[in-house]
């Protein structure tokens, strides 16, 4: 107990936030494609990695190589094959929805279409017969037609009763707000004391009532009556209000508002709370894991240094960070995730000691820091200046000895520098590249580069070639 | 005789001064109010008080190699430097005495094969002011 009370404290509120934050991206992903076909493939890209974690643990290399290379291609293809169902949800609706909606109630019947439309018929004199299930499956009552998964509407309806329509003589399937099947073939009922008036349509109503707890509503295709039947009972609807009071009732209206508020708590709050589940086991599997620890050798990295220092001397230019974490986030821990930091805001010419500690030391969250190796940092800095410096030719090589390289002038003959105060005052001349003397033959003209050495010097605008004009005149072989 | 060469030798150098153009190096650094550094020169050898060859690339076969200082208006007895530099490592620093009105003087480095690259020989007056800088290189 104590132990869990002490896990709890050590707990940041940022964690909680990160729990937080992935659940319900989580979550939004789960509604965003909720119902589409990519969430249907998801379990077969859960499971690869789930294989691939039983191969590593196995230690079966090629297995996990395979699972590998195919995780690797499903994530591709995923996109390929899905690409329809991924661009719908980012081209529909606003952010808000994006964000935050929820699909709409697809499941509360539309009464008031319904009982409309039924009377238009019933006006026009259009035949319909309107199955309304209850939760009891009637597929081995009826046969035949066609699924159509349509969304409920006055002009839907008036279209698939319409008598040009092939499906019209069937009955249709209301599921919700939505028309599940059309052209459906119903029993007859064999009943022998109904009116010399009720056609196919009405016993087919009635074949269907009787042998299951589902209300028919028919609209004769001679008079216009609307009649309702459930069960054995037959009634004739006068108006639109009556209508409506019997559908209510058999699909439970009245109630069916508090159960659907808890139907649909229970339908997102599920996943919902699914989501935070997984998460926080994620989370606790990354960073509350097996603690282990790592050593990292990480480069330095100064910052806010003063204009015209330099740094001229460094002890190291790398420390080793002894790092702890779970075994997971130090495992993917990347070099670009771990920063060593000295400001040298306040340094002054001469030698400067830095401890390297946590503060200045950047972590990912979860790795914590251990120890540091060196655990302070000696740099030498100085001012620049900026000072003339003439350059000298190195040339190299073998001159013919029938010749003699009698003079060269160099444009310009001294470049600006700009280093470390102490390098540049006691820098007498700057080299140029090697020169080879093989090939020349004439007096001639070339463009040398001068060599800025020790790196730490700079040349404004990299103005550090020379233009180099040679004389050369014959040896007089009187005088050997 | 020897009377006779030198001042025959000063004339020659005087010519050389203001005829021949500025060579490459040979940048006038300081110029001392009293005493004038004329002429100096890079040479393969010196022959008669003359240097013969003057260049700025020497090859290392040659083994030797001249640096040679004419002065004028030398009021008294002094003496200057000729300070060798192999890159900027000084090799041989040479002292070297001026007798009044003009003086030539010469100082020379052995060659040896490690001794190829760029090199500097700094004359600088008794108090140590740079007064030129020459500028060569020894090759193959």
């Amino acid at each position: 107990m104590i132990d869990a009370l002490t896990f709890m404290a050590s707990l940041r509120w940022q964690d909680f936030l990160d729990i937080g934050l992935n659940g319900f991206i989580l979550f939004r992903l789960y509604i965003l494609f909720r119902g589409s076909k990519l969430i249907r493939a998801m379990p077969v890209v859960i499971l690869l990695w789930v294989l691939k974690g039983a191969a590593i643990f196995t230690g079966l290399v090629v297995t996990n190589w395979a699972i590998q290379g195919i995780i690797a291609a499903a994530a591709l293809i995923v996109i390929i094959v899905f690409r329809d169902e991924i661009a719908s949800v980012f081209q529909t609706g606003n952010l808000k929805t994006f964000l935050w909606g929820l699909p709409s109630q697809g499941d509360i019947t539309p009464l008031d279409i319904i009982v409309e439309s039924t009377f238009e018929m019933g006006k026009s004199k259009v035949g319909a017969l309107m199955i309304f299930p209850t939760a009891k499956d009637i597929n081995d009552l009826v046969q035949g037609g066609i699924d159509w998964d349509g969304k409920l509407s006055m002009e839907m309806l008036l279209s698939i009763f319409w008598d040009k329509n092939p499906v019209h003589d069937g009955a249709i399937i209301i599921k919700g707000n939505r028309i599940s099947r059309v052209g459906v073939i119903l029993p007859l009922s064999r009943r022998t004391d109904l009116p010399s008036r009720y056609g196919t349509r009405h016993r087919a109503g009635l074949g269907l009532a009787e042998c299951s707890d589902c209300l028919v509503i028919i609209v004769s295709e001679e008079s216009g009556r609307i009649t309702v039947v459930k069960g054995n009972e037959i009634k004739n609807v006068k108006n639109m209000a009556q209508l409506k009071i019997i559908i209510e009732g058999h699909i439970g209206k009245g109630k069916k508002r508090d159960s659907a508020l808890w139907k649909r708590l229970f339908e997102y709050g599920t996943p919902a709370l699914v989501c935070l589940t997984l998460v926080t086991g994620i989370w606790f599997g990354l960073s509350r894991g097996r603690e282990t620890l790592k050593s990292v050798v990480v480069p330095l990295e100064y910052t806010d240094i003063q204009k015209d220092f330099e740094i001229i001397e460094s002890s190291t230019n790398t420390v080793t960070l002894h790092l702890g974490g779970s075994v997971p986030l130090l495992k993917s821990l990347g070099p670009q995730q771990i920063k060593v930091l000295l400001k040298l805001n306040a340094a002054s010419a001469g030698e400067n000691i830095y401890t390297v500690s946590s503060k200045n030391i950047v972590l990912p969250p979860g790795v914590h820091l251990k120890n540091v190796e060196p655990s302070s940092v000696t740099l030498v800095l100085d001012g620049t200046i900026t000072r003339q410096i003439p350059i000298q030719l190195n040339w190299t090589g073998k001159l013919s000895e029938q010749l003699i390289l009698a003079y060269a002038d160099i444009q310009p003959q001294t470049i600006t520098v700009t280093g470390p105060q102490k390098i540049i005052k006691s820098l007498t001349t700057l080299y140029t590249e090697r020169i080879f003397l093989d090939t020349i033959q004439t007096s001639g003209k070339i463009d040398v580069v001068v060599i800025l050495q020790p790196p730490s010097l700079k040349v404004p605008d990299k103005k550090n070639i020379v233009t180099v004009t040679y004389t050369v005149v014959q040896r007089d072989p009187a005088l050997h | 005789m020897n009377t006779l060469k030198l001042t025959l030798l000063i004339v020659q150098t005087f010519l050389l001064v203001y005829c021949m153009p500025a060579r490459a190096g040979e940048i006038q650094e300081v110029t001392p109010a009293a005493m004038v550094l004329s002429h100096a020169v890079m040479c393969e050898s010196i022959d008669d008080f003359k240097p013969q060859n003057p260049a700025i690339v020497f090859s290392i076969d040659l083994g030797k190699v001249f640096c040679f200082t004419t002065f004028d208006q030398i009021k008294e007895i002094t003496h200057i430097y000729h300070k060798w530099f192999q890159v900027d490592r000084l090799v041989s620093k040479k002292r070297l005495t001026l007798k009044p009105p003009q003086w030539s003087t010469i100082s020379s480095m052995q060659l040896r094969m490690a001794d190829r690259g760029p090199w500097y020989v700094e004359i600088t007056d008794k108090d140590d002011t740079l007064l030129q800088r020459l500028r060569f290189s020894i090759s193959d």
